[in-house]
């Protein structure tokens, strides 16, 4: 996995700075108006903030805190990924190129051409 | 996602318990297999599945794990809505 990735979730596994990163995501912030919102100390957002900014979740722009898109795409492969495998993934691939490779082998006994096996496959 | 000791983000902080999750997506595997193709001990591994059983992210029946995929499906949910919420946030970035 992906340095980036591992650091992101490493980020967000603490609800507290989850929760801060919502806020921002759902709305750019200031750390003033972020400490007001949250049940921690202002130094505690900083710190939060700080780690936020980090992994690439979070950057600042003339003292107003807003999501970025850096790291999140590859988050979000990282769990398509196991998500697919985890789901459809292996039984589903091994299935779908087994029948393909017995109708192309079909195809080559009975002497169609390549094109044709091809076709036999698509409509397994 | 949120009781403390549930959340599938705490969960997943823990590189170890994303090994785990990236071998078990893969396939069900039984404890003691899982245990040594992490090269972690048995009591550690049972730890760890115990953390990601209660935060829904895999199933333990009869030794043998295997992965939730719907709970996998809700992460990529969030992340999917993250995305676009920090690409309307900053379009230019």
């Amino acid at each position: 996995m992906n340095e980036a990735v591992a650091a992101a979730l490493a980020a967000l596994g603490d609800p507290t700075r989850r929760d801060i990163f919502e806020r921002i995501l759902a709305r750019p912030s200031r750390i003033l108006f972020l400490a007001d919102n949250v049940a921690v100390s202002r130094p505690a957002v900083s710190h939060h903030v700080r780690v936020l900014k980090e992994a690439g979740l979070v950057r600042e722009d003339q003292g107003l805190l807003v999501a970025t898109t850096d790291v999140l795409p590859a988050v979000r492969v990282y769990f398509d990924r196991l998500w697919f495998e985890a789901s459809v993934g292996e039984g589903w691939m091994r299935e779908r190129f087994a029948v393909s490779r017995r109708m192309h082998w079909r195809g080559a006994e009975i002497g169609l051409p390549a094109e044709g096996r091809a076709k036999l496959s698509r409509s397994a | 996602m949120s009781a403390a000791g549930h959340d599938p983000f705490q969960a997943l902080a823990d590189p170890r318990r994303r090994q785990i999750l990236e071998v078990l997506a893969a396939g069900p595997s039984d404890v003691g297999e899982l245990a040594r193709r992490c090269a972690l001990t048995r009591p550690l591994t049972a730890h760890h599945l115990g953390v990601m059983q209660r935060a829904g992210l895999v199933r333990v029946r009869l030794r043998c794990a295997s992965v939730r995929p719907e709970q996998l499906e809700a992460l990529r949910r969030y992340f999917d809505d993250a995305l676009t919420a920090a690409a309307i946030a900053s379009p230019n970035a």
